[in-house]
């Protein structure tokens, strides 16, 4: 179980990284949010927020999200690994190899960063390398839709990532003759979309749409379960828990997730704005510790 | 890893000018026949133009070749219905990258990379240009290399190369995300940055709405490598002096064309690399290929195979190949650029491009940095839409008028215009999607 890796993981990042040291004495749990990254940042005069493990050299240093005053401090082996687990969510998505993924995003998102070698420095192979697929990115801003659309009718993909911020502005730019992918796939940082609104792209594509959950925070992403609406699974580099019981209707409570992929910098139980629960036995699709969201 | 302190990425960067032109020759040759055998763009456009490629080029017969332009481009794509308009010489590799290339005339057109060139020639010019503007290993550098453009791909490669540490701000270079490139400067104090102009005049804006000292945050910025439009001196001097710089290099390139080349330190002109990629400046009137000094369109052949190859393909940028050897030692062309063809008044034989205008206005106190459009009044002059122009007294609007006019050398006149507080450049790029080109 990769949850028994969780006591020697917050052991290591107590011993490597300052956030954890800080945490600690109010959470020895080491249950922490957005607040303790920011106020430790500030403390520390830290752009990391204490989670950087200063043993590690850094190869580069991505913004963690927009508008937020933190970095990630990499070095190769994060960048392979969270890599490999892109490929994984590719492969859970039906992508096979010499298939065409379009990415409309910017090349900043984790979505896009570790699609492909070209994309991101220092990255040996990204999952486009991986999987002997052809990657093809359009910037995330909604003025771009034209030239998505255009992407579908001259490179039809077989699977278009889309950040969800731009899945409207897409829909008034094609039209009826527009090629459509065999899935879009949502994506956006902490706001999974209700099933109603999935369905009513998926309506007006004329086309299946799907999400994956993302948190560009923790440097997460899981990809969703084929049977189950807001049902995803995280693969074993994401020990992904529930805190907390919200009330009595739902067992469940804020999700939080260690990342065991990225090394550099350390992320144990990092509280996500999602809700939900960690599915106790075997989802409908037939495995095990799924995550499901009640709202964000 | 290379000595951070030598002054060239490559040897091959100083080699004798006659063995570049031989090697050129000789990889021509090969494009040539690659393209006449197997690229069904030139083959089907060269039978038709009754051009064969000669048995061996050279300067006269490569002149022979017929010129190809983003619009042939373009009716192909669209004759296809297809990512691939027929330049695609991937050497029976599966193709690595797909970009998009710009959509100045209205359609994006697509090229593709292997491995081959990612790693190979591609890679290495871009190295190059980012040494050229001292890009060293270790250093912090942030880049925001956008993920659908050629020389964004390339950009994130070449600074592996390096082994450069990138800071990476969240978005893109448009002005939304002036204030993630603002924090990304101020938190991770990188040495160099590789923007636009545009990207650096809204992060400056940034700083003055957030009343910061721009000295203080760019404090350990050394270099700024800036990509998009000609800088005027007084602009690289107003940089220097406000963030405290050691140089500001121009860079710059074309995305249809996937070829690009940076300043050194001697600032003469963009350095090509020209066992990569072959410049020649062609008259836009005559389609004659003009001699160093001259001013036309840059011309762009790809040396290398393994990717989209352009073969004397006209950017419709206006420059000109500076006669001089750079006293940095390198042994490659010198090109300097001065804007699209297509913002440019053509007056007679010359060409008034946004650059001389960017030029002339930033010398004269009162239109210094403002933003303007330009176009041509009809009688050999020109017509300078200039942002904030209402603002001026006639006494100002007059004295602008005049030194204008005598620093061009021709008939200014000046009216007030609302373009977008950014640049020249903006005016063209009216159309949001080709933003960032």
């Amino acid at each position: 179980m990769v949850t028994d890796l969780l006591p020697d993981w917050m052991r290591a990042a107590r011993d490597r990284a300052p956030l954890y040291r800080i945490v600690a004495d109010r959470s020895p749990a080491y249950w922490h949010d957005p607040d303790d990254l920011s106020a430790t940042a500030a403390s520390l005069d830290d752009p990391f927020g204490g989670r950087h493990d200063p043993s590690r050299p850094p190869v580069v240093f991505p913004q963690l999200a927009r508008d937020l005053p933190l970095f990630w401090a990499l070095d190769a082996g994060d960048l392979d690994r969270m890599a490999r687990e892109l490929a994984s969510s590719w492969i859970e998505l039906g992508i096979v190899p010499d298939e065409r993924v379009a990415l409309y995003d910017y090349s900043s998102s984790p979505i896009v960063a570790y699609a492909s070698r070209a994309f991101m420095p220092h990255l040996e192979q990204g999952a486009a390398d991986l999987l002997s697929c052809l990657p093809i990115c359009n910037d995330g801003l909604p003025e771009l839709a034209d030239r998505c659309a255009h992407i579908l009718e001259y490179v039809r993909p077989s699977t278009l990532f889309i950040d969800l911020d731009v899945v409207e502005p897409l829909l008034r730019a094609i039209d009826r003759s527009t090629p459509r992918p065999q899935r879009l796939v949502v994506t956006a940082d902490e706001r999974p979309a209700p099933p109603d609104q999935i369905e009513g792209w998926q309506g007006a594509l004329g086309a299946p749409v799907t999400q994956m959950l993302r948190c560009d925070t923790a440097l997460f992403f899981a990809p969703p379960c084929p049977v189950q609406p807001l049902t995803f699974h995280p693969s074993p580099a994401f020990v992904v828990e529930a805190r907390a019981p919200d009330g009595p209707d739902f067992p469940g409570g804020r999700i939080a997730v260690t990342n065991l992929a990225v090394r550099s910098s350390i992320v144990v139980r990092y509280l996500t704005g999602f809700h939900g629960a960690v599915h106790p036995g075997e989802c409908p699709c037939g495995r095990e510790g799924a995550v499901v969201i009640s709202h964000a | 890893m290379r000595e951070p302190d030598g002054e060239f990425f490559d040897p091959g960067e100083a080699a004798p000018v006659d063995q570049l032109v031989a090697r050129r020759w000789q990889a021509i040759n090969e494009v040539l026949r690659v393209a006449f055998e197997d690229l069904p763009f030139y083959r089907s456009r060269w039978t038709a133009e009754s051009f064969r490629p000669p048995a061996r080029a050279d300067a006269d017969t490569f002149s022979a070749v017929p010129i190809m332009r983003k619009l042939d481009l373009v009716q192909a794509s669209r004759q296809n219905h297809s990512m691939q308009s027929g330049v695609e010489a991937l050497l029976g590799q599966a193709p690595s990258n797909l970009v998009v290339t710009s959509g100045t005339s209205g359609f994006h057109t697509f090229a593709l990379i292997t491995g081959h060139d990612l790693d190979g020639a591609g890679l290495r010019a871009q190295a190059r240009e980012l040494w050229t503007m001292k890009v060293r290993p270790g250093m912090r550098v942030l880049s925001i290399s956008p993920a659908w453009h050629a020389l964004g791909l390339y950009e994130s490669r070449a600074l592996t190369e390096i082994g450069a540490v990138p800071v990476m701000p969240w978005g893109t270079l448009t002005p939304r995300f002036a204030g993630d490139i603002l924090t990304a400067v101020s938190q991770l104090k990188p040495e160099h940055l590789l923007v636009t102009a545009r990207a650096i005049r809204m992060v400056l804006a940034e700083c003055d709405r957030q009343k910061l000292d721009a000295g203080r945050v760019f404090r350990t910025v050394r270099y700024l490598g800036c990509a998009g439009e000609p800088l005027s001196g007084p602009f690289r001097d107003y940089l220097r002096n406000r963030l405290g710089l050691e140089d500001v290099f121009e860079r710059g390139g074309s995305g249809d064309g996937m070829f690009g080349g940076a300043e050194c330190t001697a600032h003469l002109g963009h350095h090509i690399s020209a066992d990569v990629h072959y410049v020649e400046i062609v008259s836009p009137r005559t389609g004659a290929t003009l001699g160093p000094g001259q001013r036309g369109t840059a011309v762009v052949t790809n040396l290398s195979l393994g990717r989209s190859v352009y073969i004397r393909f006209d950017t419709e940028d206006v420059a000109e190949i500076i006669p001089r050897r750079c006293p940095c030692g390198r042994t490659h062309p010198l090109v300097e650029f001065y804007g699209r063809l297509a913002d440019s008044v053509v007056v007679e034989d010359r060409i008034v491009a946004p650059g001389d205008v960017r030029m002339a206005l930033d010398e004269i106190p009162t239109t210094r940095f403002r933003p303007f459009s330009m176009g041509g009044d009809g009688a050999g002059g020109v017509v300078i839409g200039l942002h904030g122009a209402e603002d001026l007294s006639a006494a100002e609007l007059a004295g602008a008028k005049a030194d204008a006019s005598a620093r061009l050398g021709l008939a200014v006149a000046i009216v007030p215009a609302g373009v977008e507080r950014a640049g020249w450049k903006e005016v063209r790029v009216a159309r949001p999607d080709t933003a960032d080109d």
